[in-house]
């Protein structure tokens, strides 16, 4: 017992030091959006979703992930977006929550990157766009900002539309 | 015991209190009318076993509150007192498990119990003083006959103890178990010899598990002390504890047995044989004088092929056990038992050392006497002892274990990938067109088997109704002593078996009904007799398997239900939506099932607020069951609650509507047919209905029902079905039948809220999802 518990919190420290403030940056509609990549398990391509009725329209149904059924949220209808079609690079980012895993339909998913602490900042207020509400932080990189998202507002908020 | 890990010790704790707690109630409640020897034995064994468990986890509160209770049990086994009020008796055990179970839920939530049941002590051990007193005005020589009772238990000083403990099955490492026991004489006693004496030696395990360990020692203690330091000890299952010289046959309240033994001849080895006898009694008798006394010696063979063997038993065991232990002797010839009562005291007074000689005279002596004497002679008191001895005797072999919940719903989900595995595999496509005569026929064999693995996973889970039907009992006696009514509770099939996970929702629903049903059904006496009713109202609790389904129906012969009343309360509620008239008798008693519905103008302690027969149906459809509720005013009510057999895997059919693929259960599927136009009516609010002979259904199209705007919309392309859910029934179009199989039923992600008509998801062969229909969730809208 001893013997687990160290060897747990080793482990969970280990996690920390290489997963801190790095984040998985993936594409919708254009804008270049971040998770911390901890709560990512895996990124997949699309599967079969099957539609389950009586439920908000950005949630797109359930999928089989090797046995497991997990719900589908398509992002971009979160956001209010024209909903597209599904291309080559269109993923499915499974994140893990209290609920289970959750999958999350993205345009496109491109790297993960480190952003350092001083760099992370919080969104201009006035800037209070229906995107914005999900956004908890901008993440200022070389090359763009990311938006990085609130992910328990993302899936459980009851937003108003604007 | 700080040594020990609490927190894994406390899981078994808990499990095994509930467990005893339940069985206690069970007995208690039938005690009312009285309480029989085997009552009595049972609960003080199970008060016994609670306080030692409560005593080793260091629970003291428990520990002295089951010892006050056991005192009271220990005085009645005994002393068999006159009681002409059972009620207060079987109050206080009430109590007691009550108190109990509070602390066992203070106990999971985390936080030790610290409760002291202070008043509830006091007030059982008035009543054991109050019994006390009037049993000893009733009868002085009662008391002095046997004076081994709580009261008159001997305190005797600086005796010479002897002590058999037998520790319980799988406890393990008996020899240390033994050794603290000793450790803890250590300090109060001296002259402590033990057998097996080496504790030390792992190799005592083994005879200290099946023989128990035997020991003896000087003290100054008092017989109730020393027992209190055994039974703290932990695991001890068996505990005889007695004082070696004071046993004389006056004081205990024993029998004693004049026994005459013949081997067969020519069986050889005959003191050998006598050996063995004498050693099979030793643990029953409190004393044992043979003749020939040293059977040890070769000589005494001829002794004993000449004259056989003869015994003078002191045991509190009745004649017939004595006689069917000896009775499995080997090589026997001839058994003799006599009761030896005259005999008896002068014997045992001479105690120990007894010279054969006079035994062999006293056994002449008695041998002249009559012998047969027939079990109907016993004197009832000595039952209860000889039926405890009986009870702990028993060999125990271990039938049954304990497995974990977790671990049969790991196995159920395995086997129910295996079951998709199976069709995956044997309706893969690329098998289609190809004629593989081995290949079916080894599937076959496969499919076979795992069936069967299927059906011992399923039966794995099935538990008896029986301690959730016993429960109600109590809640029935409870009513009726607080409502001054009277009302026998029949159970009848107990003993059905359902699926663990649904009993589980089982239980709160019947308490709501049954609840109701003395609350509001049953009149009180008076009323009851003017009416021409036996004065005691009755209430079945009833359980059978119906197809896949086990019915409980609770019927009671009160006044039945208000159909007016109801009637009026949904109007007034504005519950109904279709005329008055149309209604029938048990729509109208439906009514009582939906939330916030109650007719009774007085809250009471037990029902009325409107909450609770609203949990019967939620908790009940949660399994995937119904209620039916029917009456007759005057002659009583009847709720029948019909609830699937099991909930994991249930076989279902595969229907299509447009590009997704449902699954209805079968059991819900009345029939389904084509049908025309010309059979759908619209009703003036724009429902649709179907004409299905003449009767006219509620008609879903499920396309439109489930937002999905594709399949056929032309009735005459489509498929109708015909669902029912207990009484209602109802038609929906589907595209098309796929077909039937078992399918595991998964539930919906919890991210997405309960979906109405949708009750779970499951996947097909192929890997795709197909969602449940919840059929029962048509007719909630």
């Amino acid at each position: 017992m001893v013997m687990e518990r160290n060897s747990d919190s080793v482990a969970s420290v280990a996690s920390n030091s290489t997963t801190k403030n790095r984040y998985l940056s993936f594409g919708i509609g254009g804008e270049i959006f971040g998770i911390e990549i901890d709560m990512v398990k895996e990124i997949i391509n699309t599967l079969d979703i099957v539609h389950v009725p009586h439920t908000p329209d950005y949630v797109k149904g359930i999928s089989n992930l090797r046995g497991y059924i997990i719900p589908v949220i398509d992002v971009r209808l979160r956001f209010l977006m024209e909903p597209k079609e599904f291309t080559e690079s269109t993923c499915i980012v499974v994140i893990e929550q209290k609920d289970g895993n959750i999958g999350l339909i993205v345009d496109e998913v491109n790297e993960v990157k480190y952003i350092d602490e001083s760099r992370i900042a919080p969104p201009p207020s006035a800037k209070l766009s229906h995107i914005n509400q999900f956004v908890k932080n901008l993440g200022n990189t070389e090359e763009s900002v990311m938006l990085l998202i609130d992910v328990q507002k993302l899936l459980y908020d009851d937003i108003v539309e604007r | 015991m700080g040594d020990y890990d609490k927190s894994a010790m406390l899981e078994t704790f808990i499990y095994e209190m509930r467990t005893l707690l339940e069985q206690l109630e069970n007995i208690s409640v039938q005690a009312d009318a009285g309480l029989t020897s085997d009552m009595i034995n049972e609960i003080f064994r199970i008060m016994h076993t609670i306080k030692g468990s409560a005593a080793m986890m260091m629970y003291n509160g428990i520990a002295t509150t089951a010892h006050a209770i056991e005192d009271l049990f220990y005085y009645l086994r005994e002393q068999n007192p006159e009681i002409d009020n059972y009620e207060d008796i079987t109050d206080l055990t009430l109590e007691v498990t009550d108190f109990i179970k509070g602390e066992l839920e203070v106990l999971e939530s985390g936080t030790d119990p610290d409760g002291e049941a202070v008043d509830l002590i006091a007030r059982i051990k008035e009543y054991v003083a109050k019994l006390k007193g009037e049993t000893v005005a009733a009868g002085g020589d009662a008391t002095t006959a046997k004076p081994k009772t709580t009261s008159g238990k001997p305190s005797i000083n600086g005796k010479k103890y002897h002590a058999f403990v037998l520790f319980e099955e799988g406890c393990e490492m008996e020899n240390v178990r033994a050794y603290g026991i000793i450790h803890n004489l250590e300090s109060v006693a001296s002259d402590i010899v033990s057998d097996p004496e080496d504790l030390m030696n792992e190799d005592t395990i083994e005879t200290i598990r099946n023989e128990g360990l035997h020991i003896s020692f000087n003290t100054e203690l008092n017989f109730d002390k020393i027992q209190e330091i055994f039974m703290r000890s932990v695991f001890v299952r068996d505990l005889r504890l007695e004082v070696i010289e004071e046993v004389t046959a006056a004081s205990s309240g024993l029998n004693n047995f004049e026994v005459h033994i013949k081997f067969q001849e020519g069986c050889e080895m005959e003191n050998v044989r006598a050996y063995g006898v004498v050693h099979n009694l030793t643990g029953l008798c409190e004393s044992i004088i043979h003749t020939p006394s040293n059977l040890v010696d070769e000589s005494s063979i001829e002794s004993v092929r000449a004259d056989g063997l003869k015994m003078l038993l002191v045991t509190d065991k009745s004649i017939e056990e004595i006689k069917k232990l000896l009775d499995a002797t080997i090589c026997l010839e001839s058994l003799e038992i006599n009761e030896a009562t005259s005999l008896a005291a002068d014997t045992a007074e001479e105690a120990s050392p007894v010279s054969t000689d006079q035994v062999q005279e006293g056994a002449e002596q008695v041998a002249l006497k009559e012998p047969g004497i027939s079990s109907s002679d016993e004197p009832e008191n000595k039952q209860p002892a000889a039926a405890q001895a009986a009870g702990h005797k028993k060999p125990t072999t271990q039938s049954t274990i304990s497995v974990n919940v977790g671990k049969l719903d790991q196995l159920m989900n395995l086997v129910g990938e295996l079951v998709i595995s199976e069709s995956m595999v044997t309706q893969n496509p690329d098998l289609t067109g190809l004629e593989l005569e081995n290949f079916t026929k080894e599937a076959r064999q496969l499919h076979k088997i795992i069936k069967d693995v299927q059906d011992t996973v399923m039966s794995m889970r099935m538990v008896s109704l029986s301690p959730t039907f016993f429960k109600m009992n109590r809640i029935v006696r409870d009513m009726c002593k607080t409502l001054g009514k009277e009302v026998n509770l029949e159970v009848v099939g107990a003993d059905t078996e359902v699926d663990k996970n649904i009993i589980e929702h089982i239980s709160d629903p019947l308490m709501h009904i049954i609840r109701n049903s003395v609350d509001h059904g049953i009149e009180i006496p008076e009323n009851r007799i003017k009416k021409g009713k036996p004065e005691k109202g009755k209430i079945t609790l009833e359980a059978k398997n119906q197809g896949g389904d086990v019915l409980i129906i609770v019927k009671d012969d009160g006044q039945g239900l208000n159909r007016d009343k109801i009637m009026e309360k949904a109007k007034r509620q504005g519950l109904l939506t279709k005329p008055e008239e149309e209604y029938s008798e048990k729509e109208i008693y439906g009514f009582i099932l939906l939330p916030g519905f109650s007719t009774n103008e007085n809250v009471t302690q037990f029902s009325g607020r409107g909450v609770g027969m609203d949990v019967v149906t939620s908790n009940i459809e949660v399994v995937g069951g119904t209620v039916i509720v029917d009456s007759t005013p005057g002659e009583g009510s009847i709720f029948t609650l019909k609830i699937p057999l099991t909930l994991a895997i249930i076989e279902g059919m595969i229907i299509k509507v447009g590009d997704t693929k449902y699954t209805i259960p079968i059991i819900s599927i009345e029939k389904s047919f084509k049908a025309t136009e010309n059979d759908l009516v619209i009703d003036p609010s724009g429902n649709e209905m179907i004409t299905v002979r003449e009767e006219t259904f509620n008609f879903v199209r499920l396309n439109k029902e489930f937002a999905w705007n594709e399949g056929v919309c032309n009735v005459e392309e489509g498929i109708v079905m015909m669902l029912e859910n207990g009484e209602h029934k109802i038609c929906v179009l589907v595209d098309e039948l796929i077909g039937e199989q078992p399918v595991v039923v998964k539930s919906i992600p919890k991210y997405i809220k309960k979906p109405p008509g949708i009750s779970g998801c499951t996947l097909l062969g192929n890997g795709e999802i197909s969602l449940i229909i919840d059929v029962a969730g048509f007719f909630d809208r």
